[in-house]
């Protein structure tokens, strides 16, 4: 595709290292590393938007250190200070920030590095780092939330697939495994999935849901006995959707 | 709406959230937002005093869990020094926090330009790449999400772009998005089910 439209053309590639809300897709094993070969064969900007995935996530400061690559663009938001106060950006290669030494960067914001958000950050990241913050979130997810939610598929055959890492993992729910048939339309809702939304909830659980999908994204601080408590809710609230399920 | 079994305080947050607040993503006859009365750790209470396991992050946003001590300590104690100051200017905390975020992204990556969110970072990262390169294309993937601004939701991958398309305005493509609608149809391209797609936007 990039040799129909014209390298030359072609400014940037921007891709979620993890793909969040329209479904945590963790890239195949060199991926990342081919889209930086592609980017670095035809002078493309590699944008890595790390939005979601940065900040301990996935069980790593950024998604991106799972796979060794290095992006020209970082943008990053949400977990670099929590959202306590809003705070995102954009760290910057070398080769980027010297096109802007002598030229203006045509661009800025009135609270561009407001001291509030970035005192926030400061004490954000620093605990993250004292408290290992990152490292229970790479273990919940090994240790944890992975075993668990591979349990749930066992037990509930909605569950057509589990992904994820760290405290990033997502459900993808179907009315048959064979076809993949999803509990709710693509770009829509369904009355299964206002059922299990309705479930968690009156049992004491907040959950996230896109389309078809269940998202289990606690925080990165979550201990093991709240990461189980929070799937036996899970479990009972598959179970009350278990009856959607149409294939063998 | 009254509710039995609100707080008097929680009913009077309900009331003026539906009669003057906007929410996002939203038809705004169609919501009963929950009054959260407090949050702590990765729980949070409503008016009702239900305990809920915030497996949400609230937008994915909340990773080192609510209301951390520390974090709080040093907002307030922020507060009390200086409130906000102007982007031209050096501010400590701007510094130590461009110096860490710095510190944790990959070698030859050592400036930050701070922004509101996600979306404005996008949007910047992508008029950076186009400053840069001299070019004007951005390339982005089918199920995808990069925020709700102008160009951010233009290179989104999923159903929220739909209703903001203005990037493909008079294309007919299968594959790859245009706001010129110069470029030829051409067919798919074949993934596995897993990895994102590629789509075109400028």
């Amino acid at each position: 595709m990039i040799t129909f439209e014209g390298p030359q053309t072609i400014a940037a590639i921007v891709l979620e290292t993890v793909p969040g809300t329209a479904g945590i897709m963790p890239p195949p094993p060199g991926y990342l590393a081919g889209v930086r070969e592609l980017c670095d064969r035809h002078g493309i900007v590699y944008i890595a938007d790390e939005v979601m995935a940065g900040f301990g996530r996935t069980g790593r400061w950024f998604a991106l250190d799972h796979w060794g690559v290095r992006p020209d663009l970082i943008a990053f938001a949400k977990g670099v200070n929590s959202g306590y106060v809003p705070l995102g950006g954009v760290v910057i290669s070398d080769a980027i920030a010297a096109t802007f030494a002598e030229r203006v960067y045509p661009g800025g914001l009135t609270y561009s590095g407001h001291p509030l958000a970035c005192a926030a950050a400061v004490a954000t990241i620093t605990a993250m780092r004292e408290e290992g913050i990152v490292d229970n979130a790479d273990r919940i997810g090994r240790e944890v939330l992975g075993p668990g939610l591979r349990q749930l598929a066992e037990r509930h055959p909605v569950v057509g697939d589990v992904r994820g890492m760290g405290v990033f993992w997502a459900l993808e729910l179907v009315t048959d495994r064979a076809t993949r048939q999803p509990l709710a339309p693509y770009g829509g809702t369904s009355p299964a999935m206002a059922e299990l939304v309705a479930t968690c909830m009156a049992n004491g659980l907040l959950p996230f849901v896109n389309f078809n999908r269940l998202h289990v994204v606690p925080p990165c601080t979550i201990t093991e006995e709240e990461a189980k408590e929070g799937l036996a809710v899970l479990d009972d609230s598959l179970g009350a959707v278990d009856g959607y399920y149409t294939g063998g | 709406m009254t509710d039995a079994g609100r707080t008097p305080s929680g009913q009077q947050t309900y009331d003026l959230d539906r009669a003057h607040v906007f929410h996002s993503w939203s038809a705004q006859a169609r919501i009963s937002p929950m009054v959260v009365e407090r949050a702590e750790g990765v729980h949070l209470w409503d008016d009702r005093g239900r305990r809920y396991l915030d497996f949400a992050s609230q937008m994915v946003n909340t990773n080192i869990g609510h209301q951390h001590p520390a974090v709080v300590a040093a907002i307030k104690a922020q507060a009390d020094r200086l409130c906000t100051i102007a982007p031209q200017h050096a501010n400590d905390q701007r510094s130590r926090a461009a110096e860490l975020i710095a510190g944790l992204a990959p070698p030859g990556l050592e400036r930050v330009f701070f922004t509101n969110g996600g979306a404005e970072a996008i949007e910047h990262a992508t008029r950076m790449a186009r400053l840069h390169t001299g070019r004007p294309k951005v390339l982005s993937a089918y199920r995808s999400y990069h925020g709700a601004t102008s160009t951010a939701i233009n290179l989104t991958g999923d159903p929220r772009r739909w209703p903001s398309d203005s990037g493909t305005a008079g294309s007919c493509t299968s594959s790859v998005r245009s706001s010129t609608g110069r470029r030829s149809t051409r067919a798919p391209r074949r993934r596995r089910p897993s990895a994102p797609s590629r789509t075109w936007s400028r």
